[in-house]
């Protein structure tokens, strides 16, 4: 098998979907891709994803039902379907979430925040070393949006994350949608706390849409990018100019055309200077 | 023979010799025509088919060309089809010929004009009418294409199913005769009924492709697979061109879970559509653990928010922060 392509710096993609696999098939600026590890059989993957890793489009896998946050251990099952699809795609990457998702056979059904306490950041970085010890290719974690906080929480999101990387080598898939959701719900400065982040371990951001439903910021993706994670995901440019960023969308898909302006918003957001030295800034 | 020219009064067996005689001769018929037709050196010759009208016409015929021609307007929402078979021009379409199609403009194509000349003012036309409307540029179509070696000249195979008919005609009032007088006919029936199965057979492997444009629709399939894997799930990613695509390549049941273009089911005739749509793996998506009948689509099941599938979506994609 061919070396999986690493994700070129200043790289812009789409998120993998049935709803997208046409545009993602034919759309010439289209640095990088991802695909949703649990709606895939690395047995029976479509032919246009094929004909993608064919093509050297990087793909990444990404997972939403590891569990990484969970008390209990990662599934093995799911880390080797991970660890398949990974392989069968050429992938330089595995994503997976920071949340919890399930508890004993009791699933939530939704990714859930951990608790920020020193404690879960233990077992955090346990289940994360072992699921990068699984995995054939290089893992990052995902921050995520919530609705709801720990009252025990002791870490600011910043600071979990950092202390996390001081931990682990796992590398960190910032979304940029997310962590405005949460400034937005939870009262803090997305563009201040950005600096506060190790952001020279984050191998690529997602940016999404969402909309305000009763006073909360919600992660909808499904609408096109507001203002709250046009600013962070800006500003996270700003700071790293040649980060491979990504669209994700999921529903409510109104043509080609909205979904290229998007894509082209994302180019527009970054710095005009590709210095030397930021060529070399891509992750992994 | 018995001395009679009447088959009916043949004995069983010089009657079964006839009987399988008649079949070789049809069947050695159709391969010498069809291979005569191959020595043509115009045959081999290749015209450019540049457009999905040609791919309908090569495929499935004048019928299929009009259909797609109604299946872009149904997309711009320029007609609407209604009743299984009819088709309705749309009063309020715009009287420019030209329709916003995301940040492009996308002229009328000469089909499309066309079908909404023959559509008029009236209150609908059958899709048959409009395909008998269009005949004599669909013939010219046909002309081009076959002149061009893309489309096969050999004779319909309606020719050698209606031969083979008429010897199971024959062997079917022998099979009367016979037990009439008190006769076994047992092999006869058996002979029957392969003969059906035959017949049967050779209409439905009759291709209207040479080998040129079998070519040219592969390549076209393989070039067009995420086209599917789009139209199977969503129409309002698809341009116009992209639909009138989709239907010729792989039938109007590609398009899964859209608005308009659910109602083609009249359309679907595309004897290729389940064969391209199973190479194309459709199944897939449900994975694992989502692939239930409600998470399956573009609202959970495809998103990274729909890992909750296994319970029934979780109440939706929204604020699952992931």
């Amino acid at each position: 098998m061919s070396p999986a392509p690493a994700i070129p710096p200043r790289a812009t993609g789409l998120g993998w979907r049935p709803e997208t696999a046409l545009l993602v098939h034919r759309h010439e600026g289209i640095g990088l891709t991802e695909v949703v590890a649990e709606n895939l059989d690395p047995r029976r993957l479509p032919r246009p994803l094929l004909d993608l890793r064919d093509r050297g489009v990087p793909i990444i896998v990404h997972g939403v039902g590891l569990g990484l946050g969970d008390a209990g251990r990662p599934d093995p099952a799911r880390l080797d379907h991970l660890a398949a699809l990974a392989l069968a795609l050429g992938s330089p990457l595995v994503s997976e979430h920071i949340a919890f998702v399930r508890g004993g056979d009791r699933e939530a059904g939704h990714l859930l925040p951990v608790e920020r306490t020193p404690e879960t950041l233990d077992v955090l970085v346990e289940n994360i070393e072992l699921a990068r010890r699984h995995l054939p290719v290089p893992l990052a974690v995902e921050n995520i949006a919530a609705l709801v906080a720990w009252p025990g929480d002791t870490l600011t999101e910043a600071e979990f994350l950092r202390r996390l990387c001081a931990r682990s080598e796992v590398s960190l898939l910032f979304d940029a949608a997310n962590w405005w959701a949460n400034a937005f719900n939870f009262g803090w400065s997305a563009i201040d706390e950005l600096a506060a982040l190790p952001l020279d371990r984050i191998a690529y951001a997602h940016v999404a849409g969402g909309r305000l439903r009763e006073g909360y910021y919600v992660d909808t993706h499904a609408h096109a990018m507001g203002e709250g994670p046009r600013a962070v995901a800006g500003a996270l440019l700003g700071l790293r100019p040649a980060l491979p960023v990504l669209l994700e969308r999921d529903d409510h898909f109104d043509g080609e055309a909205s979904l290229r302006r998007e894509l082209a918003a994302i180019d527009a957001m970054r710095p005009p200077v590709p210095a030397r030295e930021e060529l070399a800034d891509a992750r992994p | 023979m018995n001395g009679t020219l009447n088959v009916l009064d043949w004995s069983g067996p010089t009657f079964l010799l006839g009987y399988a005689a008649a079949i070789v001769v049809v069947l050695g018929l159709r391969l010498v025509l069809g291979h005569l037709l191959k020595l043509d050196p115009s045959y081999t010759s290749t015209t450019d088919p540049t457009d999905a009208y040609d791919a309908a016409m090569i495929l499935e015929g004048p019928r299929r060309v009009v259909a797609t021609a109604v299946a872009r307007l149904v997309a711009r929402g320029e007609a609407q089809l209604y009743e299984g078979e009819h088709v309705k021009r749309i009063e309020s379409a715009p009287s420019t010929p030209y329709r916003s199609e995301g940040d492009d403009t996308v002229p009328l194509d000469r089909w499309e004009q066309a079908v909404l000349d023959q559509l008029g003012p009236r209150a609908s036309v059958s899709l048959g009418d409009l395909t008998a409307g269009l005949a004599d540029d669909l013939e010219a179509q046909r002309v081009r294409l076959s002149e061009g070696g893309m489309l096969d000249r050999s004779p319909s195979p309606w020719l050698y199913t209606g031969l083979l008919g008429v010897i199971g005609g024959v062997g079917i009032m022998k099979m009367m005769v016979g037990m009439s007088r008190g006769r076994s006919v047992g092999l006869l029936v058996i002979f029957t009924i392969l003969l059906g199965v035959l017949a049967v057979v050779l209409h439905r492997r009759h291709h209207r492709t040479t080998p040129a444009s079998a070519l040219w629709l592969d390549q076209k399939r393989t070039k067009f697979d995420a086209l599917q894997v789009t139209a199977s799930s969503s129409s309002e990613m698809l341009s116009i061109d992209d639909v009138g695509w989709a239907l010729v390549l792989f039938g109007s049941a590609v398009f899964d879970g859209s608005q308009s273009l659910d109602s083609l089911p009249l359309l679907t005739s595309c004897a290729e559509a389940p064969k391209a749509r199973a190479a194309s793996g459709v199944g897939w998506w449900a994975g694992l653990g989502c692939g239930g009948s409600s998470c399956g689509g573009s609202s959970c099941g495809g998103s990274s928010c729909g890992f909750s599938c296994g319970g029934g979506c979780g109440g939706g994609c929204g604020g699952c922060g992931s």
